[in-house]
C-alpha cells in the first residue's frame, strides 16, 4: 500500500503570538496540528513494504516538517518549493498538489492529508485536490483501519458515526486524533537525513507559470486588518457589587447579542 | 469519476458518452424556459426532520444577503425529491425569483458526487454572478469540490459579503480569528461559503412568488457508509447555545464541581482549556482551542480562563465572551464583552446562592 500524506508548515502560535497584529513570517513554525495527526494515522496503518510518501509545499524552511514526517516513520519526501508556487490561494495550492501527483506518483492508493491548516483555517485543498485527481474523498476523519487491503475510516457527522469503506484511491482527510506529540528517537533524527527528500521546482512538473503561485490563483486578497476588540467590553470588579452577577445571569439568559 | 464528455446534460455521469442532445432539446426536457441572465445563486439547504421538508436557517440568511446586493436575480438551487417542492416557495418568500430544484427520490440525503455535478451543471446553464453556500459541513465539501470542478476561487468560512458593482467582497477570519481578511475573486461565478449565522433571518414575504424550474437527474456513483450508529451522547459542544468553560484559574475541585452545578440549573455545557485536561480534570473531548474543538456558541462563560492565541482559536467566534478572572492583564479581558476582575470561586459562590435564591422565590 503506497500512503501519499500531504502536510502543511504553519507559524507556531504558541510562540510567536501576534501581538502586534503582523502575520508572523520568517518566525518559528511547525508542522500543522491536524497534518501531525494525519502524520499519526499514515504511519499506523503502514504494514511491512508499504511506503509512506510526505509532500508538503512551502518555502525552504518547510524541509522541518517534512524531516519531521521522515523522522516519525515517512519513507520519501516531496518538497514543493519554487518562488513560482508563493501566493498560492486554495486553488493555486490544490492544482499544484494535485499535478505532483498525477505527475510523479500516480500509483498512489490513499492520500492523507489535514483536514485545515491553523494559519488560513480554510479547510478547501483537501476537497479540491481530491477533485481535480478525480477521486472521492471522506472528510472529518478520526479513526482508521486497515481490512484486508482496503482502508477502512470513521467520521461523525450531524450526531452519527459514519464508517467508510474505501477502495483504493481516495483521499481522507483527518480532523481529529490523539493530542500527542511525539518526538523521535536519535536514531530516527539521523535515519530521517538519509532518506530521499527531493525538492521539486515549477519545471519539474507540468504546470505553467501562469497557472499556481499569485499568478494562478483565483482569490485575490484585498485587505486585511485586526481585529483589536470589536466587542463593546464593560470591565466590572466583582468586589464592588452584585450587579456582576445581574450583568452575567442577563447575558446568560438573554443569549443574543 | 470525472467525465468531461458533455458539458449541458445534468444527467451527465448517468450517460457518458452517449448524449447527443441539442442545447433546444435539452430546454424542452428540463423545463428550461425561464430567463437564463445573470444572478445570484444560492445552494438552499433543507431539513428533513420534521418531515415536510423546510429551509435551514442559514439558506433563509442567504437568500436575504442575495436580495440586498442588487437589483439581480436571486436564484436558488435545492436538491431533494418531489416533495422539496413546498420548500421552494418557502424560498420565494425569502427573496429567491428562481429555484431550481434538482430531483431525485433519493436526494433527502447529501450525496457530494451527485449534488456537485447537478451544481456544476445548473451553474453552466445559469452562469450566476456569486455563488454562496452555508459553511456547514456539507457546503464545507460540495464549494470547494464544485469550484474545482469548474476552476473557479472560492472563499470559506466568510462572515460579511458585500457587493460593489457586482464585485463580490468576501470578508473572513483568520490566524484563529486575529485577523480578518477581505477577499476579491477573479473568476466567475465568484464563489463563498458563509458562516451560519453571520446575517439575520430576513423578514418573510408572504404571497411572494416566483418560477421553479425542474431539473430531474440520476444520481451519480458516489461512496455510502459502510455503516452508521448514533454518536453516543457525549460532549456536543460545537452546537451548545451557552457554554461554561473553566481554565487553570478555576483553582480547585471544588470550584469546578459548583461550575457544574451551575451548568446543570443553566442548561450549559462544560467545556474546558488544555491545562485543565492535562490536569486530568475533565476528559478531551471538552477541550476548546486550537487543538480541541471550535465553539461558537450565543454566551462563553470564561471562568478563570487567561485566553491565550491557542485557545482563543477555539471560542473567538462565540457571540458573547463573558470573562472571570481575577488577572486584569489576562488576555480573555481583551476579547471579552463583559469582564469580571475578581475570584472564580467567590464569584461561582454568589452565582450559586442567586439561583437558590430564585428558585425558592419560584416555590
Amino acid at each position: 500500500m503506497r500512503i501519499l500524506l500531504l502536510v502543511k508548515q504553519v507559524p507556531d502560535v504558541s510562540v510567536s503570538g501576534m501581538e502586534d497584529g503582523k502575520v508572523p513570517r520568517g518566525g518559528p513554525s511547525v508542522l500543522n496540528p491536524q497534518c501531525e495527526y494525519a502524520l499519526d494515522a499514515a504511519i499506523g496503518l503502514k504494514e511491512d513494504g508499504d511506503e509512506v510518501v510526505a509532500v508538503c509545499m512551502g518555502p525552504p524552511s518547510a524541509r522541518e516538517s517534512l524531516f519531521r514526517c521522515l523522522e516519525l516513520g515517512a519513507d520519501r519526501a516531496y518538497h514543493l518549493c519554487d518562488p513560482d508556487f508563493a501566493g498560492s490561494d486554495v486553488w493555486a495550492t490544490a492544482k499544484t498538489l494535485a499535478r505532483l501527483v498525477t505527475d510523479k506518483e500516480s500509483d498512489f492508493d490513499y492520500i492523507l492529508c489535514g483536514q485545515r491548516a491553523a494559519d488560513g483555517e480554510t479547510g478547501q485543498v483537501p476537497s479540491m485536490v481530491a477533485e481535480l485527481i478525480g477521486i472521492p474523498q471522506v472528510v472529518g476523519c478520526y479513526r482508521f483501519s486497515r481490512e484486508k487491503g482496503s482502508l477502512h475510516v470513521w467520521r461523525e457527522r450531524s450526531g452519527w458515526i459514519e464508517r467508510f469503506e474505501l477502495e483504493p484511491k481516495a483521499l481522507v482527510a483527518v480532523e481529529k486524533g490523539c493530542n500527542v506529540h511525539r518526538l523521535p528517537s536519535i536514531s530516527d533524527f539521523l535515519g530521517a537525513r538519509k532518506k530521499d527528500l527531493m525538492t521539486i521546482s515549477r519545471t519539474d512538473i507540468s504546470i505553467e507559470r501562469e497557472e499556481c503561485g499569485l499568478n494562478g490563483s483565483h482569490t485575490v486578497v484585498k485587505k486585511v486588518h485586526v481585529l483589536t476588540s470589536s466587542r463593546e467590553g464593560i470591565k466590572l470588579h466583582l468586589d464592588d457589587t452584585s450587579f456582576a452577577i445581574d450583568t452575567v445571569l442577563e447575558a446568560v439568559r438573554r443569549r443574543e447579542p | 469519476m470525472k467525465d468531461d464528455s458533455c458539458s449541458t446534460c445534468p444527467t451527465k455521469s448517468s450517460c457518458a458518452g452517449g448524449c447527443q442532445r441539442s442545447e433546444a432539446e435539452l430546454a424542452e426536457m428540463y423545463d428550461l424556459e425561464a430567463d437564463m441572465s445573470e444572478g445570484h445563486m444560492i445552494w438552499v439547504e433543507l431539513d428533513y426532520t420534521e418531515g415536510n421538508p423546510t429551509l435551514k436557517d442559514v439558506s433563509k440568511q442567504l437568500l436575504g444577503k442575495a436580495r440586498s446586493f442588487d437589483d439581480q436575480r436571486v436564484i436558488g438551487i435545492l436538491f431533494g425529491p418531489e416533495s422539496a417542492r413546498n420548500a421552494a416557495r418557502e424560498a420565494f418568500s425569502y427573496g429567491a425569483d428562481t429555484i431550481y430544484h434538482v430531483r431525485h427520490n433519493s436526494f433527502t440525503d447529501f450525496h457530494l458526487e451527485s449534488f456537485t455535478a447537478g451544481l456544476t451543471a445548473v451553474v453552466e446553464r445559469v452562469k450566476p454572478n456569486t455563488l454562496i453556500l452555508a459553511a456547514s459541513d456539507e457546503g464545507r465539501e460540495l464549494g470547494p469540490r464544485t469550484a474545482a470542478r469548474m476552476g473557479v476561487g472560492i472563499t470559506a468560512d466568510c462572515t460579511d459579503l458585500e457587493m460593489d458593482k457586482g464585485v463580490l467582497r468576501m470578508t473572513r477570519p483568520t490566524f484563529g480569528g486575529k485577523l480578518m481578511a477581505t477577499i476579491l475573486s477573479n473568476t466567475r461565478p465568484q464563489m463563498a461559503t458563509v458562516r451560519p449565522g453571520a446575517f439575520p433571518l430576513p423578514e418573510v414575504e408572504e404571497g411572494r412568488r416566483g418560477t421553479v424550474i425542474n431539473w430531474p437527474m440520476n444520481p451519480a456513483p458516489s461512496i455510502e457508509p459502510l455503516e452508521s450508529v448514533a454518536a453516543e451522547e457525549g460532549a456536543c459542544l460545537t452546537d451548545a447555545e451557552l457554554i461554561i468553560s473553566v481554565g487553570g484559574g478555576i483553582g480547585n475541585l471544588r470550584n469546578l464541581e459548583m461550575a457544574k452545578e451551575i451548568a446543570d440549573k443553566l442548561g450549559a455545557e462544560m467545556a474546558c482549556s488544555r491545562n485543565v485536561v492535562e490536569k486530568g480534570w475533565m476528559e478531551q473531548d471538552r477541550q476548546v482551542g486550537q487543538t480541541g474543538n471550535v465553539v461558537k456558541p450565543k454566551v462563553y462563560l470564561a471562568l478563570g480562563i487567561s485566553g491565550a492565541v491557542q485557545h482563543q482559536t477555539g471560542m473567538s467566534g462565540s457571540q458573547r465572551i463573558i470573562a472571570i478572572n481575577n488577572d486584569p492583564d489576562a488576555a480573555i479581558h481583551q476579547i471579552a464583552n463583559v469582564s469580571i476582575i475578581g475570584d472564580v470561586g467567590e464569584f461561582l459562590q454568589r452565582l450559586l446562592k442567586r439561583l437558590d435564591e430564585e428558585k425558592a422565590a419560584e416555590i
